[in-house]
């Protein structure tokens, strides 16, 4: 999973401005290259906040594709909705209090519940990318390919919180604008 | 409302197949069960007697104990320049006929980096540990960035002895970039082959983790000690098949040890009790000796770890007897960090950081564990 790492130095570079992103994505192959005392950047990120999500690694794949879901990129419900639920979830974990969501996704039949209602609504609403993507992330961790055995961890991770919160903020601010500037 | 076409039915296909592939793995896992209790299979070695082990490097400290399927006792334990240089590493030494061997490195920051392929800029605790098919377990606490509540845990075996590791790997136990869980105190067989070890959370707060896993070691449940928030390093023991006591370090105010206890092997815990005894925020040992009582070994002050002592309990924790001090010296001394193990014979061996310059090993006969009311 360290070429994950890749994926994100890749997209990181086309959002600092490089166009193409055929070019960010083989710059970010050099993030794999050991430069000092054998640890290349790719290790040192994954060091500094271990692997993605596999909803991130689709989400960054889809993006370096020109393919990003226009709910999370121009709407402003959807990523905080994502957001607050990953809030839910660190503070649960990180937190002094007895309850931690975060068991839940060891033998997640709750947590899939959930899920199953989230893909059905999806599908309703003509959605089916998000079928996709919650389809892949359950059978990445059935595979048991990922370092953890943890649902939570295919489906969330705190760069992709924090991303969503980012584009919450941003979208809610050009609706609010647009709404502003409409004539009456 | 979609349609209902094969090109709009292919995702809910998928997914509804991807659901029952999962199926098996989202079901609850059976109640865990405590394997049968036996003490080492063979001596470890003659008591009384103390000696300190061979200097591994400038500073020495979080001792761990296992009894080797040959029969010899191994210790492990980190050390270099200082704790938390980018210089420590873990070791080990074995006793063989009354004398330590030279310490043996089992990981370093740079093997540990190498195998995780992650940037790693510090090793800490260790705890090693024999399972029922004589592989040597141990886990050990790293950092990339920041202090110790950056830590993470990791895991290598060795079907040798010792001789050979196996590659670490990582263990992912925080959704938040799997920050700030560490081990200290040896973990508990299952008996359906799984191990059970007791963990502890260092970010933002500090509390007990008790960690499940199966027999291939992949992680299966995680369970919260209630009320536990500012205590760490549980020191585990069963007092049956189901029944487990996990004792506290405290890092409030009160400085007193505190008393888990859990009725189905760790799936749910009581919320603690605070204990009589004393405790300056220092490392615990607990152990089940064969006769069904339980020895501790801490230091019993509020303030300072310059005096280490063993106290038993022979009702299951409720109370204990009166310390028996094992080393005392001028406050600015450390005697910390111990370890226990009882050996075939009854002999109870004690390690623990010495001064912070190196490891000591104290080996208690039966009558002087006897001694104890």
């Amino acid at each position: 999973m360290i070429a994950a790492q890749v994926l994100i130095v890749a997209w990181l570079l086309n959002w600092l401005g490089l166009r193409s992103r055929l070019v960010a994505v083989l710059l970010a192959l050099l993030a794999l290259v050991p430069v000092h005392g054998g640890v290349s950047m790719a290790m040192a990120l994954r060091g500094l906040w271990g692997d993605p999500s596999v909803t991130t690694l689709q989400l960054l794949v889809l993006a370096l594709v020109g393919k990003a879901p226009p709910e999370l990129r121009d709407g402003w419900r959807a990523p905080a909705l994502i957001t607050l639920l990953a809030a839910a979830l660190y503070a649960s974990a990180l937190g002094p209090w007895n309850f931690d969501l975060y068991r839940l996704g060891y033998q997640p039949a709750a947590l899939v519940a959930i899920l199953g209602a989230i893909a059905l609504l999806a599908w309703w609403r003509g959605q089916t990318l998000y079928l996709w993507l919650l389809a892949i992330d359950l059978l990445a961790w059935r595979t048991g390919w990922l370092e953890s055995t943890n649902l939570w961890d295919a489906l969330l991770d705190p760069l992709l919180a924090f991303a969503l919160l980012a584009l919450a903020l941003r979208n809610a601010y050009r609706a609010h604008r647009s709404r502003a500037v409409l004539p009456a | 409302m979609h349609a209902f076409t094969p090109k709009n039915l292919a995702p809910l296909i998928i997914f509804a197949a991807a659901l029952a592939w999962c199926w098996p793995r989202l079901r609850p896992v059976p109640q865990a069960t405590f394997a049968t209790i036996s003490p080492t299979t063979t001596p470890l070695g003659e008591a009384p007697h103390a000696e300190l082990l061979p200097h591994a490097g400038p500073t020495a400290h979080a001792v761990t104990l296992a009894s080797r399927a040959d029969g010899k006792l191994m210790a492990a334990w980190f050390a270099g320049s200082r704790e938390g240089a980018s210089d420590v590493a873990i070791f080990s030494s074995v006793y063989d006929r009354g004398a330590w061997s030279a310490p043996q490195v089992i990981v370093d920051r740079r093997r540990a980096q190498h195998d995780t392929h992650r940037l790693i800029r510090k090793l800490g605790n260790a705890v090693l540990w024999r399972d029922a098919h004589n592989v040597l377990h141990l886990w050990f606490v790293s950092v990339s960035y920041g202090g110790w509540s950056g830590s993470a845990i990791n895991h290598m075996q060795s079907s040798d002895d010792g001789r050979h590791w196996s590659p670490a790997t990582r263990i992912v136990t925080s959704p938040f970039w799997n920050l700030a869980t560490l081990v200290r105190n040896p973990p508990v067989a299952l008996a359906d082959g799984g191990v059970a070890l007791s963990a502890y959370h260092e970010f933002l707060t500090k509390r007990p983790e008790w960690l499940r896993f199966d027999r291939n070691l992949r992680l299966l449940d995680q369970a919260r000690i209630p009320d536990s928030a500012g205590t760490l390093q549980p020191a585990a023991a069963p007092l049956d098949q189901h029944r487990a006591l996990a004792l506290l370090r405290d890092s409030t105010p009160l400085h007193r040890l505190r008393a888990a206890y859990s009725n189905d092997a760790g799936g749910r815990w009581q919320p603690p009790i605070v204990t009589s005894i004393p405790n300056p925020d220092s490392a615990i040992a607990l152990h089940r000796l064969a006769d069904g009582t339980l020895l501790l070994a801490c230091n019993p002050l509020e303030a300072h770890r310059n005096t280490l002592a063993l106290l038993r309990s022979r009702d299951e924790g409720r109370t204990w007897s009166a310390p028996m001090i094992v080393e005392q010296g001028a406050p600015d001394d450390e005697f910390s960090y111990p370890a226990l193990l009882q050996d075939s014979t009854g002999v109870v061996h004690l390690a623990y950081t010495w001064k912070r310059q190196t490891i000591k090993h104290v080996a208690l006969s039966p009558a002087q564990i006897e001694a104890l009311p």
